[in-house]
């Protein structure tokens, strides 16, 4: 009896345990979404999670880059405490599974029920607008559909004009410079503004009434500003006036025979491209050559809080708002940035030396913090260079030997960089996992506060010039590292 | 003229005040008291150690400048050589623990026992105080450990790795940065050593 019933039970208890699974909280399937903030401080993009099949963002995650945030649970209740830069303190009171909340005094109510996870509270995505005011003493514009919120008046806008003649171009025109990414494909051209805080105040599509370039449409939908700029010959783009305009125009090859030796207006840049083909806006240091990727690795996450900077600030969540502004900083100067983790999400040590050894990069850095002394150190991995070369098989533990003097030169460049800002810096090896598993060049950062006041650690000034000097201290070994060989 | 019943008050006021300031100040003193008792509970507790005296050499970390400081102490050391370095470190930690503190570590750490295994390595198993209520940190964290090291090594140069063990056991950090887990090259520390001095 017992045997005939086991494989039934069996099937039944697997099917109770695969719904069970796909209903438990964690194994909710996350989307793919993020908001993106444009500040006058920062640009960065939060992850939106779902929650019963609603959109959910975390409202620490928005307020980090913009201040001082405490937050704290106690019971059901989620406390906050916000100061914002150069501001006062604001305080507000959630409760899980509630919709009422307080504010400033005020009483709140949310359109859906508020959600506590790991300690961090998510509010419901489409109460940003009237939540964040709150916080934002700048006028908070969300674009709702698009997953795009502006603080203050950081949007750019932008005209089109189409020139005729005999070299045709249409005139992008913008209210601040851009660095948008281009491609140029068979029958347009494509120019995506991933940071630049691109609205568009005419139509969506307009058409310039020219038999070459004719039509350009405007594009967020998916969170990401485009311009699309329609031709029947291929076209190329060019910078001028500062990066505050794009022209487009066909590529002299394909302009009429009789009309094609007249230059066009003398562009600042040149972005001629083959088709089919994404290039970099053009800037201070544009990839070249070989990919020059970096792995940034917000130590901690999760669980693993790291250290604890205040009562109430974890290290984890410092680490990732300094690795968002770092990855911003880079890509401002053209060079690849990818983080290990976007999230509060935890990461094994061992899964980060991998994902970062299979995407080979030029430079895997890790950002710690802590509440010892002032300024930063910057830290090597604590073995002896072996004799091993990056041709054969390495220990585990001894991947990062060949690379540890490409190692101490970015340490170097970075520290060079402090000092000139006269931040306080020092330069050591430690024994750090996963540093002493990369087989790439590697070093650990560990940002301390500006002064004796502990909290300024997450001073958005002090962290800008700090990211700004790293990102300089890299963008400097770029040069150096072309045609280097590493035995 | 002061009327009778308000002097009365006033003087009810003055001894009320005296009798209250002077509470006051004993249960503060009361208080100051048991909490430098409760410090002094919380420090290792060495066995009585007789015999001679030696000099020993201690690598001592100070989180005020982030470097370390080579001194020397007179204490009385045992002549076997794992009682002898279990004793050497116990002092290093007292140090720390002893108030004004010149680093930061758990409070009540002990080093449990002391291993002399061949070839160089040193197992050093410290309580389980040590390693969880270590303030976390590479630099706090790096300064402990190099102390160690370099302490174990000035005063037996025979020491060429180190592997910390806590109640026993092996452990991935110490408190969530310095590897643990690989035993610490003594050859390579010496330069960290020069690097924090």
């Amino acid at each position: 009896m017992i045997a005939r019933l086991t494989p039934r039970w069996l099937s039944l208890a697997l099917l109770c345990a695969a719904i069970g699974l796909y209903f438990a909280p964690g194994a909710r399937t996350q989307a793919q979404k993020h908001l993106t903030v444009y500040s006058r401080s920062a640009v960065y993009s939060v992850p939106i999670i779902s929650v019963d099949g609603q959109d959910y963002i975390g409202l620490s995650d928005i307020l980090e880059p913009l201040g001082a945030v405490d937050a704290r649970v106690e019971g059901k209740k989620w406390k906050l405490r916000f100061t914002p830069n150069g501001g006062q303190e604001i305080t507000a009171e959630f409760q899980q599974g509630k919709n009422k909340a307080k504010a400033r005094g005020h009483e709140l109510s949310l359109g859906n029920k508020f959600h506590l996870e790991n300690d961090r509270g998510y509010i419901p995505y489409h109460d940003i607008g009237m939540v964040l005011p709150i916080f934002e003493p700048l006028p908070v514009d969300l674009h709702q559909a698009s997953y795009r919120v502006f603080l203050g008046d950081v949007a750019i806008k932008f005209t089109t004009e189409m020139q005729k003649g005999a070299a045709p171009r249409l005139a992008l025109n913008f209210s601040a410079p851009v660095n948008p990414t281009i491609a140029t494909e068979p029958g347009h051209v494509r120019l995506v503004f991933r940071r630049d805080a691109l609205v568009n105040a005419g139509p969506e599509t307009t058409a310039t009434g020219d038999n070459l370039i004719t039509s350009s449409s405007f594009n967020d939908s998916a969170g990401t500003p485009q311009i699309t700029v329609a031709g029947t010959v291929p076209l190329t783009a060019s910078f001028a006036n500062g990066n505050r305009t794009i022209y487009i125009a066909p590529v002299p090859s394909a302009l009429p025979a009789a009309e094609s030796p007249k230059p066009a207006a003398p562009p600042a840049q040149t972005a001629e491209q083959s088709p089919a083909t994404a290039i970099p806006a053009p800037g201070p240091s544009v990839p070249a050559g070989p990919r020059f990727l970096i792995v940034i690795d917000p130590a901690h996450g999760g669980d693993e809080r790291g250290a604890a900077i205040t009562p109430s600030l974890a290290e984890k969540d410092v680490n990732l708002v300094i690795a968002r502004r770092l990855q911003h900083e880079l890509q401002n100067k053209g060079i690849a940035a990818n983080l290990l983790r976007n999230a509060d999400t935890a990461m094994a040590v061992d899964d980060r030396a991998t994902a970062t050894n299979a995407v080979h990069p030029a430079l895997y850095i890790c950002i710690h913090s802590a509440n010892l002394g002032t300024g930063m150190r910057i830290f090597t991995a604590l073995m002896s260079p072996s004799g091993a070369t990056t041709h054969s098989f390495l220990p585990w533990s001894q991947a990062q030997a060949p690379y540890l003097d490409l190692s101490s030169q970015f340490a170097g460049s970075i520290s060079a960089e402090l000092n000139n800002r006269q931040v306080p810096v020092t330069a050591l090896p430690a024994p750090l996992r996963p540093m002493r598993n990369i087989a790439a060049p590697a070093i650990a950062v560990e940002i301390a506060p500006p002064d004796e006041t502990v909290a300024n650690i997450n001073n958005p000034q002090y962290q800008g010039d700090l990211v700004a000097a790293i990102a300089n201290g890299i963008a400097a070994m770029k040069p150096r590292l072309q045609g280097v060989k590493i035995q | 003229m002061i009327p009778r019943h308000l002097k009365f008050m006033a003087l009810v006021l003055v001894v009320l005040a005296v009798v209250l300031g002077y509470s006051f100040f004993w249960l503060k003193h009361k208080a100051e008291h048991k909490q430098t008792r409760i410090a002094q509970d919380a420090l290792p507790v060495a066995p009585p150690v007789t015999g001679p005296t030696s000099t020993a050499t201690l690598y001592v970390a100070d989180d005020h400048t982030g470097l370390l400081t080579r001194t020397t102490v007179t204490i009385p050391l045992p002549p076997d050589s794992s009682e002898r370095t279990q004793q050497i470190l116990r002092n290093l930690l007292t140090l720390y623990q002893t108030s004004p503190s010149p680093h930061a570590i758990g409070e009540g750490s002990d080093v449990k026992d002391v291993y002399f295994v061949k070839n160089g390595l040193v197992v050093v198993d410290f309580n389980n105080a040590f390693a969880d209520k270590h303030p976390s940190g590479i630099l706090a964290e790096e300064l402990t450990v190099a102390s160690i090291v370099a302490t174990l090594r000035a005063n037996n140069p025979q020491i060429e790795k180190v592997k910390i063990l806590v109640e026993g056991k092996d452990r991935e950090t110490l408190a969530g940065h310095a590897d643990l887990e690989t035993p610490l090259d003594a050859a390579n520390f010496t330069q960290v050593v020069k690097d924090l001095q």
